[in-house]
């Protein structure tokens, strides 16, 4: 039957794609480095597209309009600062104090990160305004530097 | 409501991919049933007929 | 025939419950104070992809019943509960790839829940696929609850991949008194509505599937 044959492809083409997926699973187990990880001497980053999450320090946000270029200080809140240099507009939710992923090239000596994907990592609160409890800001940091 | 354009776009395609899949769903079953159905009826008067 | 719950009275009725819930979600529940307004998107977000959960463990339940009672009258509904799986996955995975390209910045990426979620969706197809390719008969009933309960497993995969792994997608909201007493009891109504409405297409599903049966049966006798 002709259309067997078909159904049969179908099947192993899936086989195919979770074993790949499956694959991948491997890869990004660890989606992101911390900076205290990126800074330890026995991981090899060198020349390799890494991710690396943190929290974007207050104050260290600068907009370049005419090179459309971002840098910001990523930070752990004990030591580890990141220099991240991106080149283009950032997410909607990207603002100072907010959880960042940044996807690029890291340089231990330098402490730079240049990167070409970055990405906003929110927590898993909502809270509607009139909501008198504190907004959980230890929930935010926990998401990105406690696992 | 406050949304920037994209975030509106983002909100109404969201709630539009969903509420017309599901109401399509609903339609089709409703379809398939008719057909299924009038093709029911045509075989069992057939089967009559030939008895 | 007496009301059964395949009758369109019901469906119209729990789509209508549905689109209610949404018009709370979109025009009267508060708004969040991290994300704004873009957050209602949870309301549609969240209930595709815990129904596709319980598509998953309906065809779980189908499967097992099928093993201990050497039967094939369960494959009607594991056909329909795999349809429904794939069918609400792929809603789950849109609607959170939009929302994520306005909160994250991307539409994709393969963290652990985004892609133990993609699986579940390659799975439900694969069964579908199965179905199709043998013919009736031992093997296709023990395969495809073989497949089926893999499904199953996948599932609590999925709901821990945030946990268990570091994932770009926050960890679950519900249970952790991280939302708002007003956004989480719309959540749950969302959620339950929307269970009900996929049962409601199941049992729809089964009874036209068992006609088109009925009338495969019609036309072999006939000849």
């Amino acid at each position: 039957m002709k259309k067997t044959k078909w159904i049969v492809g179908s099947l192993v083409i899936v086989a195919v794609v979770v074993a790949l997926s499956l694959l991948k699973l491997d890869d990004n187990i660890v989606y992101f480095y911390t900076p205290r990880e990126v800074f330890a001497p026995d991981l090899d980053v060198w020349g390799k597209n890494i991710k690396i999450g943190g929290m974007v320090k207050v104050g260290s946000v600068q907009k370049d309009m005419a090179d459309m270029r971002l840098t910001f200080v990523m930070t752990d809140f004990k030591g580890h600062d990141i220099v991240v240099q991106h080149r283009g507009t950032p997410p909607d939710l990207f603002k100072e104090g907010q959880g960042v992923v940044t996807e690029g090239y890291f340089d231990r000596t330098q402490k730079t990160m240049q990167s070409h994907t970055l990405m906003v990592k929110h927590s898993e609160e909502y809270r509607v305004p009139h909501d008198t409890e504190m907004q959980n800001k230890e929930l935010l940091i926990k998401s990105i530097l406690g696992n | 409501m406050w949304l920037t354009n994209a975030q509106g776009w983002a909100l109404a395609g969201a709630y539009v991919v969903v509420v017309l899949a599901l109401l399509s769903a609903l339609v089709y079953l409703y379809y398939e049933r008719r057909k299924l159905r009038a093709l029911q009826q045509t075989l069992t008067e057939k089967q009559h007929e030939e008895n | 025939m007496r009301a059964e719950f395949a009758a369109w009275r019901w469906g119209l009725a729990l789509f209508a419950l549905q689109l209610v819930g949404w018009g709370w979600g979109l025009y009267g529940v508060g708004t969040d104070v991290h994300q704004g307004d873009v957050y209602r998107i949870i309301y549609v977000h969240v209930p595709t992809c815990l129904t596709a959960f319980v598509c998953a463990f309906y065809l779980f339940l189908c499967s097992v019943y099928a093993l201990r009672k050497k039967t094939e009258a369960c494959l009607l509904w594991g056909q329909a509960a795999a349809e429904l799986g794939l069918l609400f996955t792929v809603l789950g995975l849109l609607t959170g790839s939009i929302w994520g390209r306005v909160t994250w910045g991307v539409w994709w990426t393969w963290d652990a829940r985004l892609l133990t979620t993609f699986i579940l969706g390659v799975l439900f197809a694969a069964y579908l696929l199965l179905q199709q390719a043998l013919p009736r008969g031992a093997a296709k009933t023990k395969a495809s609850a073989a497949l089926g309960i893999l499904i199953f497993i996948d599932v609590p995969i999925v709901y821990k991949s945030v946990t268990w792994w570091r994932t770009l997608h926050q960890p679950p909201s519900i249970g952790g008194g991280t939302m708002s007493g007003e956004i989480l009891t719309l959540l749950l109504i969302t959620i339950l509505s929307s269970l009900l409405f996929m049962t409601w297409l199941l049992f729809a599903r089964v009874k036209n599937l068992r006609l088109q049966q009925r009338i495969a049966e019609l036309v072999s006798d006939w000849h």
